[in-house]
């Protein structure tokens, strides 16, 4: 005897059923409902972010951070992150021996020069970075190679205007002034800057 | 009917339904907007708000086996020789319950003590396809909303002599004036928000570069206000899809739990968004197969879309496709009260 139509439609739907389900595993294909549950999971990733936070876990706060941004897309956590164990860990107020404090700077300035193509507004953390290399790194290692980095990412920095958020005319300004300089006092004239803002002001503190 | 439909309703809600439904939507208030311990984005909300229909689409489909169990659909042969009663009760009582339900989540954002979600812009990571001699081609990755534009930071050292602004165009003639020392806002042209690719020239011979890793699309992102919208789009995702569990059920004559499974996978094909390079799925002949039948259903990504960076997506369903979606819904309760011969 065949089977009924209705037998028939039943065996199509659980080949369907079997199928999707590969497709979920293998082709990337997202079930219904799904996000809710990596909502749920980028929540607990921020709670224990602000518990990294509060308890000054400075590496903790740069993996909970990578995988915040993994997860959602916000990359202030990161940024915040790149600024404390760039820019606050190694500073004078942690009283750390030189070889320490030049080892948190770099950890930082790595952290930001890998998360620009990531992040979704990567001009704050230029920034940051340059102040890093520059005003941390540089005076202890004596290494160009910092140095030429952190310039490099301030001229990223300046030639945004500051990023969409933060536009500001005396940033637009100044790279207008350092285009109209010959190249070989470019270098020079970005330093010169830093050292001037570094004097009255420290890169913007993420929150 | 109508007394067929409560009684549906009610059976489909059980004992602790409205409690589990009003307990969810507390503690999903709580955990997207809540001063303290939200992040006053309104996508993850979205995103547990939509498990009350998943959750009635899966309670439909046992209940449905259950009352064929009991005997059920002889009852309504002998009730309602035509078959329509029935099947349109069960539609009705799952339309309540949805509502319902998405009434209570438009309300969160109105209680005391929550953060409504202001809105804003979201920023999103852009990969450049080429770079040829003064142009760019970029791929946004699927279709963007309306309001979307790209940025843009212009590395102005290498001309010679030094320009201040220059005008960007791209390949239908728009143009835009590139200041140096400030972001390139593009605001998207319609063909390109709708394709999703991008292609800008600097004047040729400039020297004019492109800082790659900092190109960005702006997309707006809806704020509270715009909850109720984006609560009745998915309900418009969701109501066909109960109608195909119903059309299965019914004049499939197929257990109603599985159809309620296949159902649930046919629902997140179409929420599918196929990645923009195949080799980025790890995949093969699976996928193809799946971006095949993906394709052959009208684009309503942007009703569903909901969780982190739902923005990216969400709005970007055409009234064209809505129509044939819903026109699916309405062909399915059709075939649901069709009734066929008893075997």
């Amino acid at each position: 005897m065949n089977p009924s139509p209705s037998v028939w439609l039943q065996r199509c739907l659980a080949i369907w059923i079997a199928l999707a389900v590969a497709g979920s595993l293998l082709a990337g294909i997202q079930p219904l409902g799904q996000s809710a549950g990596q909502s749920a999971q980028s929540w607990w990733t921020a709670r224990r972010y602000q518990q990294a936070d509060a308890d000054l876990d400075l590496l903790g706060l740069r993996d909970l951070g990578q995988q915040y941004l993994h997860q959602t897309g916000n990359g202030t956590p990161l940024h915040f992150a790149i600024y404390q164990i760039g820019f606050a860990a190694s500073g004078p107020s942690m009283n750390r021996l030189p070889a320490d404090a030049l080892d948190w700077a770099k950890v930082g300035a790595k952290l930001a020069g890998d998360s620009v193509d990531k992040l979704p507004a990567p001009w704050e953390a230029l920034q940051t970075q340059s102040h890093v290399l520059v005003e941390r790194a540089f005076p202890i290692s004596a290494d160009p190679q910092d140095l030429h980095v952190g310039l490099r990412a301030m001229e990223w920095f300046l030639a945004s205007g500051g990023g969409p958020n933060a536009l500001s005319r005396l940033t637009s300004a100044a790279y207008r002034d350092f285009l109209l300089l010959p190249p070989s006092e470019r270098r020079t004239f970005l330093l010169n800057r830093m050292l001037a803002e570094s004097s009255d002001e420290s890169p913007a503190q993420p929150r | 009917m109508i007394n067929l439909a409560l009684g549906f309703a009610r059976e489909l809600l059980g004992r602790w339904g409205l409690w589990v439904l009003l307990g969810g939507i507390f503690t999903a208030s709580q955990v997207s907007f809540d001063t303290t311990l939200g992040d006053a984005n309104i996508g993850p909300y979205l995103a547990y708000v939509s498990l009350w229909p998943i959750a009635l689409l899966f309670r439909c489909g046992w209940l449905m086996q259950k009352r064929r169990a009991e005997g059920w659909p002889l009852e309504e042969r002998l009730r309602d020789p035509r078959g329509y009663r029935a099947p349109l009760a069960e539609f009705l009582a799952l339309l309540l319950l949805m509502i319902g339900g998405l009434l209570l989540a438009g309300l969160a954002v109105l209680v005391p003590g929550v953060q409504s979600p202001t809105g804003g812009a979201s920023l999103f990571p852009v990969s450049l396809q080429n770079s040829a001699d003064g142009g760019w081609e970029f791929d946004l990755g699927g279709q963007v909303p309306d309001g979307g534009q790209m940025l843009l930071t212009l590395d102005w050292s290498q001309i010679d002599p030094p320009q201040q602004a220059l005008a960007i165009r791209n390949a239908e003639g728009a143009e835009v004036l590139a200041t140096a020392g400030e972001i390139l806002r593009w605001p998207l042209q319609k063909e390109e928000a709708e394709s999703g690719k991008v292609q800008l020239f600097a004047p040729a011979g400039t020297k004019l570069r492109l800082f790659r890793p900092l190109v960005r699309l702006e997309v707006p992102q809806p704020g509270g206000s715009d909850l109720w919208l984006l609560l009745l789009r998915q309900t418009l995702f969701f109501l066909p899809l109960m109608a195909i569990l119903l059309a299965l059920a019914r004049f499939g004559q197929v257990r109603a739990s599985l159809a309620a499974w296949a159902v649930f996978f046919f629902g997140s094909l179409a929420a599918y968004h196929p990645p923009t390079r195949l080799g980025d799925a790890g995949l093969g002949w699976l996928a193809k197969v799946f971006l095949l039948l993906k394709h052959s259903l009208p684009n309503v990504e942007g009703l569903i879309s909901n969780g982190y960076r739902f923005e990216r997506y969400s709005g970007t369903t055409s009234t064209g496709a809505l129509v044939v979606w819903l026109a699916v819904g309405v062909l399915a309760l059709l075939l649901a009260c069709k009734r066929r011969a008893a075997r």
